[in-house]
């Protein structure tokens, strides 16, 4: 007997081995034990391990999912700043579309107002040099443009065409030295010639020295050479210089065209018939009264 | 006969590339955001014309080259013409005096050549009594004009010297850069 024990024991040990957890579960306990000490210290070595741990595996696991989620939200990404920027192209050409539709709205609203012939141009270039203000216009000999026509837009005055080819011409502003305007101080009708000063400036010049002329009086078109009809809005007076002699006095006028700016204008022949309404000028868009 | 050809066809690309800047300049550099450079394009073709080219082809040239600049200005007739010329005689005579062998020699040929243009221009003005109004568009812009100038010759020369060389043009001096 003992001999059969002792030739099987390996098998007999490993055979109670596996029957001890059928033996636990047997024995009807449900609740969990209260821990012991051994455990107790077990639990406190592992705890902070497995805490350690846990937290690893998740952030890296939050890391390799990121990555990959992020791999979607950067092609989405690229996708919605594609769609954005297309978006903001046509925004901006909505914009540019509706400034343009504002501006020639004004246009055509101070156009109804001159009478006679009148032919709307774009600005397509400028003078080659900065020391020269001429500008170049889409609109030609084809159109009926021809030399001398007055060039103005609904904020004033702008020159007048000094040269005319096939389909394009050019206009001398008023802001060129070589250019001169009759002009009138629209408060007291005073008279002098409007000449170009600087690169933003005029000068009214032959007014006499004891007309009342004060800084921000509007100076219009005088009407005087029937070339730009009387009433159109040059600029307004920034300085006036007296000198101690003389019988004259020298105007610095702001223009009231900001040449710059300037993309469309209205080409109108010099006709003495030739009247505009002032209240044009001033007279809001009706849209913009809606608003 | 073929090289004949050719000359006639790099005498027409300059007269090409005169007119090409002359549209540049009148567009591009007038823009609000580049009018402060106000770089003179046409000013360095006259520039390597006198440079490059036998005297009275070049003169030829600038004629008609200050004539294009002319027609795309307000400025007085014969003004800029006369401005351009003397340029392109300023460096007819400083090629045969000065050997340019650096590229700083080349970037000061563009910068002197912008200063006489400016004085030149001045004088002009002043003579033909316009100075009041031009002086100082003139004198603001300088500064950025001449850098821009200067920063301009040595690409638009190389630009060029390439269409020569295509076309096959002889090189007048012995004595320049390339």
């Amino acid at each position: 007997m003992w001999n059969i024990i002792k030739e099987y024991r390996h098998y007999i040990v490993a055979a109670l081995i596996i029957m001890m957890p059928l033996v636990a579960l047997n024995s009807g306990t449900k609740s969990p034990a209260p821990l012991m000490w051994f455990n107790k210290a077990a639990v406190r070595l592992t705890a902070p391990a497995q805490s350690v741990l846990t937290w690893a595996i998740n952030k890296t696991w939050e890391s390799v999912e990121n990555y990959f989620f992020l791999l979607n939200v950067r092609q989405y990404n690229v996708e919605l700043l594609s769609q954005n920027r297309k978006l903001m192209n046509e925004l901006a050409s909505f914009r540019e579309v509706a400034l343009e539709n504002k501006r020639l709205r004004k246009l055509v609203r101070f156009s109804r107002s001159l009478a006679g012939h009148k032919i709307t141009a774009k600005v397509i270039a400028q003078d080659l040099l900065p020391e020269f203000r001429t500008l170049r216009l889409n609109k030609g000999d084809k159109d009926g443009v021809s030399r001398g026509m007055a060039v103005v837009t609904h904020e004033g005055i702008v020159g007048r065409i000094i040269r005319v080819d096939k389909n394009y011409s050019d206009v001398l502003t008023l802001l060129d030295s070589s250019s001169n305007v009759a002009g009138l101080v629209q408060r007291n009708r005073t008279h002098g010639v409007v000449e170009g000063y600087t690169d933003n400036l005029l000068r009214m010049k032959h007014v006499r020295r004891t007309d009342d002329v004060r800084n921000g009086d509007d100076i219009i078109s005088s009407g005087i050479g029937t070339l730009f009809p009387k009433g159109i809005v040059i600029g307004k007076v920034i300085s006036v210089h007296k000198q101690k002699h003389g019988i004259t006095q020298t105007i610095e006028i702001y223009p009231s065209v900001d040449f710059s700016r300037l993309e469309e204008v209205i080409i109108i022949k010099p006709e003495a018939n030739i009247k505009i309404s002032t209240a044009a000028l001033t007279e809001p868009d009706m849209n913009e009264k809606k608003k | 006969m073929r090289r004949e050809l050719f000359h006639v066809l790099n005498i027409g690309i300059i007269i090409l590339f005169g007119l090409m800047f002359c549209t540049v300049q009148s567009v591009l550099f007038r823009t609000q955001l580049l009018s402060f450079i106000s770089l003179d394009l046409v000013l360095l073709l006259t520039l390597f014309i006198g440079f490059k080219r036998p005297i009275i082809e070049g003169v030829l040239l600038v004629v008609v080259i200050g004539h294009f600049a002319e027609i795309h200005s307000g400025a007085p007739a014969g003004m800029l013409m006369s401005c351009y010329l003397l340029c392109y005689a300023a460096t007819v005579l400083t090629r045969e005096f000065f050997l340019m062998e650096s590229e700083l020699s080349i970037i000061l040929l563009g910068a002197s050549g912008g200063v006489l243009w400016k004085i030149s221009f001045l004088v002009l003005a002043y003579f033909m009594d316009i100075l009041p109004n031009v002086w100082r568009a003139s004198i603001l812009f300088l500064p950025p004009y001449l850098v821009a100038l200067g920063l301009c010759t040595r690409p638009l020369f190389s630009l060029i010297l390439k269409i020569d060389r295509a076309t096959g043009v002889e090189e007048p001096s012995e004595l320049g850069l390339y």
